[in-house]
């Protein structure tokens, strides 16, 4: 009998690779996507119908946890009139980090689940999620509720000349926010040069031990490229963009002087005692609370941050910001700094088309006067993206906007890969405590790319080798009429 | 005319077989929910792996035969090897602590102490704890800023043991190891408070009689009496170490910094998700299983070797 059941159990197992080595990929179950023209040809035929009715349907919306106080509740306001007002149920999942979106988004694909819409990066939307074929393509979608955005903000979800995410919540640019109370208290000048950065540090660090010169929340590692994109956009003379799109597209290496200067020039922060290891561990909120408890004098952030300083700070101290100092030899060149329509509403690729009637009535729904001011009013709106959203009203939008938005570039990180953003992320604190030199920082980025290139035959302009094939997957099967309210 | 007694015999013969056999019989019914859940959710996904790994696959397109080229990649993977290192360190760190630790815990909540139960339940609280929760926790112990530890060394004139805790590459690992050494302590401590109270006390009163000290006790009664306990426990944590670090790693460093306490599985899971590249994630974990299989069954061979002799 033991021989039996020896044999039964081996076959179970036999069986079972069998199984496992039959099945393919999954394969697409719908019916292949009408070619481009005839889309359009639907699409004009569409529009001249009555919109169907969405009633009874469910729209499932998913993105990483909400950070701005107060807008959850802004958005389940919305959604519940959104509710009431088209008869659909609105199922939110706002939850995890916004750098889990790929995989939130990988896993919900894999295991069936339906997302409709999904909040996104400019970063994820530019580095991995097109590429991969996961995100639909909204140029013809949004067509009669575009010009309800600033259209400059676009230029951060477009790839060969297609929209590919709608841009939402704020423009930003990056800043130092500093305690103006404690600066004048100190009898401190507003630093332009590093050399001026550490004159405050030193002073700070004499007059009041238990405060740090400089907080940053290094515990989150994807907040580090912020910092060699400053110092790149100087040792590059100004030309970051075009030498990391040379880069990216294998005419240059990351081993070259300018990146090279631009790691070192990051070294002295931790040496010289302006930032210090406590850095290393604090994340978002630790940051805004030692910058509020007045345990450190200055803070790099981005301009999405105002309303947590704000909350954080209260009336305790006078904010103040200036740009990142100066720190490359040649101090003609600007301080220029990442910036632009970070965050993003976006349909998966994998939303079932029959809902995009209802997901085009959902943007329509909130980017209405009224529905868009009360949700991206919260998102420190210091230029706003969509026209109609009151721009914040904020003591430093004046600096920010006049000083700061002019001397504003693309982040990197929106067009690196994901491999080389994490190679740069790990060599940036480790080139500042000294782990690595800034030559192997450099080293150890641009493996990063010959490995993805030899890996995954990784190409920048990747849309060139896209078949029909790959662009039908992307594209919506039909233009939907949906109701436009003015 | 056949022989009734023999008739009889062959009969009883042919019934017990039977009987066996039905006996038998149930009991493989009884496991076989189990044993398809033990398939579908096991065995199948592990030959599935095995499959994509010899493909170039995004977990969206279609899968590209690449044979074995994923494995060549992993092997050139630096990170790869620096995870396998830290899964390594970890798991024969935290295994020989929590033992050491959990045996010692056991003997001591095996005496007739006053509010010996509370110490078994507040020693075994932890256990019950989400992963998420404690790495949360112990993120917050450990802040340089706010955290108890520094501000703790601070108070009682340490300043010279501040570290980062989570943010200097040569210690970080440890402080998770501790974390994970916190959190299952306890659990090692049941066991081998179970395997204590299976010993016999007449063998220590024995031991006693012929003048042994309480250190001869341990090591000559103790310790061999509690050996299956012991490779129960030691291959539990070893085996738990390598394959469920993923949450604690996560939640309070995510890898970093500087992968100084990436283990195989962040790598992985970081290789899947984030980089889109499933075949090469899927060969990195059948090495892993690999490593896992051949250190498990090692040790479960010296550990119960001796026995057999």
């Amino acid at each position: 009998m033991k021989r039996i059941l020896y044999v039964l159990f081996s076959s179970i197992m036999v069986l079972t690779l069998a199984v496992a080595c039959a099945q393919t990929a999954p394969v697409a179950t719908e019916e292949p996507a009408a070619a481009p023209a005839q889309i359009e040809a639907a699409g004009e035929a569409a529009q001249s119908e009555e919109a169907p009715s969405i009633a009874g349907k469910t729209l499932y919306i998913q993105g990483s946890a909400i950070t701005y106080p107060g807008q959850e509740d802004a958005w389940n306001e919305v959604n519940a009139a959104f509710e009431e007002e088209y008869g659909v149920t609105v199922v939110t999942n706002f939850s995890g980090l916004w750098s889990d979106i790929p995989t939130q988004l990988q896993t919900a694909q894999m295991a069936g689940e339906t997302v409709d819409i999904t909040t996104c990066g400019a970063n994820q939307i530019n580095s991995t999620l097109v590429r991969a074929g996961m995100i639909m393509d909204m140029t013809d979608l949004i067509a009669p509720i575009q010009d309800r955005w600033v259209q400059s903000t676009f230029t951060s979800y477009t790839i060969d000349g297609k929209i590919w995410a709608l841009p939402w919540d704020s423009a930003s640019t990056s800043a130092v926010f500093y305690n103006k109370t404690m600066f004048d208290e100190l009898g401190i000048e507003q630093p332009t040069t590093y050399a001026d950065i550490v004159a405050a540090a030193e002073v700070i660090t004499a007059s009041k031990p238990d405060v740090m010169p400089w907080v940053h929340q290094g515990k989150l590692q994807y907040m580090w490229p912020m910092w060699f994109m400053e110092t790149f956009a100087q040792t590059s003379g100004n030309n970051s963009i075009q030498y990391t799109t040379d880069f990216l597209s294998g005419t240059r290496s990351f081993n070259s002087a300018e990146e090279i200067a631009a790691f070192e020039a990051l070294k002295p922060f931790f040496d010289d005692g302006v930032l210090t290891q406590a850095s290393l561990d604090t994340d978002q909120t630790g940051m805004d609370t030692a910058f509020g408890q007045q345990k450190a004098a200055m803070m790099y952030a981005g301009t999405w941050e105002i309303t947590n300083i704000r909350a954080a700070v209260g009336d305790a101290f006078e904010v103040g910001v200036f740009e990142f100092p100066i720190v490359a030899s040649d101090t003609s060149v600007l301080s220029q700094h990442g910036g632009g329509a970070d965050s993003c509403l976006t349909v998966p690729s994998f939303a079932p088309q029959e809902d995009l009637g209802m997901i085009m009535q959902y943007f329509e729904y909130i980017t209405r006067v009224d529905n868009a001011n009360k949700i991206l009013s919260l998102a420190s709106p210091l230029l706003p993206v969509v026209s109609s959203v009151t721009p914040l009203d904020e003591p430093l939008a004046g600096d920010l906007n006049a000083i700061f938005l002019p001397h504003t570039i693309g982040f990197l990180d929106w067009i690196w890969p994901a491999e080389v953003n994490d190679a740069v992320m790990a060599a940036i604190p480790a080139v500042m405590t000294g782990q690595i030199t800034s030559e192997e920082a450099a080293m150890s980025v641009q493996e990063a790319y010959d490995t993805l290139v030899a890996e995954q035959e990784y190409k920048f302009d990747w849309y060139s080798d896209w078949t029909d094939e790959d662009w039908a997957k992307v594209a919506p099967q039909s233009i939907p009429t949906f109701e436009v309210v003015e | 005319m056949k022989n009734t007694g023999s008739l009889n015999l062959e009969m009883r013969k042919k019934f017990h077989l039977s009987s066996k056999w039905q006996r038998a019989l149930t009991a493989y019914w009884m496991i076989i929910p189990a044993l398809i859940l033990y398939v579908v959710l096991v065995i199948y996904p592990m030959f599935k792996g095995l499959y994509i790994s010899f493909h170039r696959w995004d977990g969206l397109s279609e899968m590209k035969w690449i044979g074995l080229d994923n494995y060549k990649f992993v092997f050139a993977d630096k990170i790869f090897w620096k995870a396998i290192k830290n899964s390594f360190v970890f798991a024969i760190g935290v295994t020989l602590v929590k033992n050491i630790l959990g045996l010692f815990l056991a003997l001591v909540v095996n005496q007739e102490l006053r509010g010996r139960t509370f110490f078994r339940a507040a020693a075994f609280m932890p256990v019950t704890f989400a992963f998420v929760v404690i790495g949360v926790l112990w993120s917050w112990i450990y802040n340089p800023t706010f955290g108890l530890i520094n501000n703790l060394l601070q108070a009682m004139g340490l300043e010279s043991w501040i570290q980062g805790w989570l943010s200097n590459p040569k210690i970080a690992l440890f402080s998770v190891m501790v974390v994970d050494i916190w959190k299952w302590t306890g659990f090692h401590m049941v066991l081998f408070l179970a395997g204590l109270q299976g010993i016999s006390k007449e063998y220590y009163e024995a031991a006693e009689i012929d003048g042994a000290g309480m250190f001869r006790k341990f090591f000559h009664i103790t310790v061999p009496l509690l050996g299956q306990v012991t490779a129960v426990s030691v291959i539990m944590s070893m085996v738990g170490a390598f394959v469920g670090n993923y949450d604690v790693v996560y939640v309070m460093t995510g890898g970093g910094p500087f992968h100084s306490t990436e283990v195989a599985l962040t790598w992985i899971v970081n290789t899947t998700f984030r980089y889109a590249q499933v075949g090469k994630a899927n060969a990195m974990s059948m090495i892993l299983f690999v490593f896992v299989a051949i250190f498990g069954l090692a040790q479960f061979y010296f550990m119960t070797r001796n026995k057999a002799e």
